[in-house]
């Protein structure tokens, strides 16, 4: 029987993790200190519990034998290994960036790092900090600004899986809306026109909202400029 | 435990995996992603982390519509980055005219009730973030066909400062070795007059129905007919590049694209030898470029029209290698060497050099209007991060 190289690994929490080199190698940082010879005792990782130890010790032996030229693990089972692996909270999504980068796991990072980049993606930024517990310190004036200067950004809606609701708007009151209305303008309209950052609720107040300016227009009466029509120029701050 | 307790560097880490503008939408969440986001090193991490040869591209041409007004068109426009961007290029055309671009920047300039007008305004606008500058207006006694534009710039992340150029020639008969040219910096930011010494004895002939002018390692090229090259330096009109056609250019027969391919200069002709083999289409590239004169012609593509065909379509394969008239030729691919596209019909075509392959591109619902006015064909490539316009104001209306 072969002897395979082992090397020792101590979690901040005094854990011990006997593992094969070549896995302990999928890290730079272990790497450069076995490559350094430091490693005949146990190296200690004061930064990383035996928890997280142990999950990227786990990501580590899973992506070194699939390395090895006996291995047959394609592509497609590691993804969906990884997929597997990477559901976890968020607190211990946090932790393994923070080992990640510590321990210097490139794909560990990127896997990490990819997985919350996906969760931001899809949601506005009032939704990113109540779903991250971030603390909007901006004043009002400043976040009205920092919108205008990037409004750009928010003008394109972004994909329409999250539409659950469709209203039939006719179009004379679809037009209220400035957005829409430069989108019919632009014949870049498809059946339905997604809009990603306005919840149903909301649509329905706009909707509400905007018929009774067309009415209004229609018996030539004195348009209101109620907050609501704010809401009309900019659904977004809905 | 929050994304506020992880450091910057990790917060950037993951913010990188993150689309172009979802990354914009960011900066509202909080004043330490709007700082972070905000720093030119995550600009080049950022753009280093993309693959920068897969960002989408279109060609903005110029289209009379049903009323006969030139409108500005993108080809590929479906595709979700750029519909956006062809939606406001679109309706920008409507009081514009697309004159130039340089990047992600466009030059643009106020459309007259008549022609030639008193004054005329030219705007360097930023179609991703919608940003603009209006130039001091300039009095030219010409009309817009006769003033070829071009637009030069870069930005500086460090110091995040925009410098921009912008060069107008007044259109001249026969060859000139001195002629005048109109030009705006961002230094001064006034028009001034200037003469431009052309290296070449023989002068420089200025095309009517020249090409967009290619901004190439901080000159402005301009291609004449006869395929002689000549760079405009805009903060030293005396001293200019020129380049002579390549060998085996055909003098009688105007050049019929001109631009940039993976990095050099690239000039495309037609021959117009009708013999019983048909036209022969040449790409030359320009090699070997470098500041203290170097630059050599090489011939990249021989391919004879007939020799194309349509894999999908047989009425295709027939349009292209009838003898007349000849396809269009309307630009080279930002970054495939093989690739160049043409016109034919109603039709913009992809055609691979390589494997002598056409293919339709894109439908468009005009002839692109080369004939009776200029016609610009701009290349433009959806930029990793958009270039900032500093202190520009938001164009009202849009």
């Amino acid at each position: 029987m072969s002897s395979v190289k082992k090397v020792t690994l101590k979690s901040s929490d005094g854990e011990i993790f006997e593992v094969e080199e070549t896995v302990a190698m999928e890290s730079q940082t272990i790497k450069g200190l076995i490559e350094d010879d430091c490693a005949d005792n146990a190296i200690p990782l004061p930064n990383v519990t035996g928890h997280i130890l142990s999950l990227v010790i786990q990501y580590c032996k899973e992506h070194t034998s699939s390395s090895d030229s006996n291995s047959s693990k394609s592509n497609e089972k590691l993804k969906a290994w990884d997929t597997q692996f990477i559901n976890v909270d968020l607190n211990v999504l946090f932790d393994l960036i923070m080992a990640a980068n510590y321990l210097n796991v490139k794909g560990l990072l990127d896997l990490t790092c990819q997985t919350v980049a996906d969760m931001i993606k899809e949601k506005t930024p009032e939704q990113i900090r109540a779903m991250f517990n971030i603390v909007n310190d901006f004043t009002p004036e400043e976040e009205e600004e920092v919108r205008r200067e990037n409004a750009w950004a928010f003008e394109i809606s972004l994909k329409n899986n999250n539409v659950v609701d469709t209203f039939e708007v006719e179009e004379s009151m679809a037009k209220e809306l400035q957005t829409i209305k430069n989108m019919i303008e632009d014949n870049y309209t498809d059946s339905v026109i997604p809009l990603h950052n306005v919840t149903s609720d909301i649509l329905e107040l706009v909707i509400e909202d905007c018929k009774k300016h067309v009415e209004a227009a229609e018996s030539e009466s004195e348009p209101s400029y109620s907050l609501a029509s704010k809401l009309i120029d900019d659904p977004l701050k809905a | 435990m929050s994304l506020d307790n992880l450091p910057d560097g990790l917060l950037l880490e993951i913010l990188l995996h993150l689309p172009l503008q979802t990354v914009f939408q960011c900066k509202c969440v909080s004043n330490r992603w709007c700082s972070l986001i905000s720093t030119p090193y995550f600009t080049h991490r950022y753009v280093s982390h993309l693959h920068t040869n897969l960002q989408p591209f279109t060609l903005l041409f110029e289209c009379k519509d049903d009323q006969s007004i030139t409108r500005v068109l993108a080809t590929n426009s479906e595709e979700s980055k750029l519909k956006s961007l062809a939606a406001y290029v679109h309706r920008q055309s409507e009081h514009l005219w697309l004159e130039a671009s340089c990047n992600d920047l466009l030059l643009w300039r106020a459309k007259a009730d008549e022609e030639p007008s008193p004054m005329n305004v030219y705007y360097v606008i930023n179609p991703i973030t919608r940003q603009c500058i209006a130039l001091p207006p300039i009095t030219l006694p010409y009309p817009r066909s006769w003033i070829q534009a071009g637009l030069i710039c870069s930005y500086d992340y460090n110091k995040k400062q925009l410098s921009y150029s912008v060069v107008l020639i007044p259109y001249f008969h026969d060859k000139l070795r001195e002629f005048k040219v109109y030009i705006l910096s961002s230094n001064t930011r006034e028009w001034s007059e200037s003469m431009v010494l052309c290296p070449d004895p023989e002068g420089f002939e200025l095309t009517h129905f020249a090409f967009c002018a290619v901004p190439y390692k901080g000159l402005l090229f301009w291609c004449s007919n006869s395929g002689r090259l000549l760079g405009i330096d805009p903060y030293n009109t005396r001293c200019c590049r020129s380049f002579e056609q390549p060998i085996g250019w055909e003098l009688d027969k105007e050049t019929d694209c001109f631009g940039v391919c993976r990095g050099c200069l690239r000039i495309c002709q037609i021959s117009m030898f009708y013999t019983r083999f048909s036209s022969i289409l040449r790409i030359w590239e320009l090699k070997d470029y470098d500041n203290e004169g170097g630059g050599k012609w090489y011939l990249e593509h021989e391919v004879s029209v007939n020799q194309l065909v349509s894999k999908k379509s047989t009425w295709l394969t027939e349009h292209v290698q009838q003898k007349y008239p000849l396809p269009l030729v309307l630009a080279f691919h930002p970054n495939d060497g093989d690739i160049l596209y043409l016109a034919i019909e109603l039709k913009v075509l992809l055609c691979n050099l390589r494997s002598k392959t056409v293919e339709v591109f894109c439908d468009i619902p005009h002839d692109p209007d080369t004939w009776n006015d200029k016609c610009n064909i701009i290349n433009f490539v959806f930029p990793s991060w958009p270039t900032p316009i500093p202190f520009a104001p938001l164009q009202s209306g849009t």
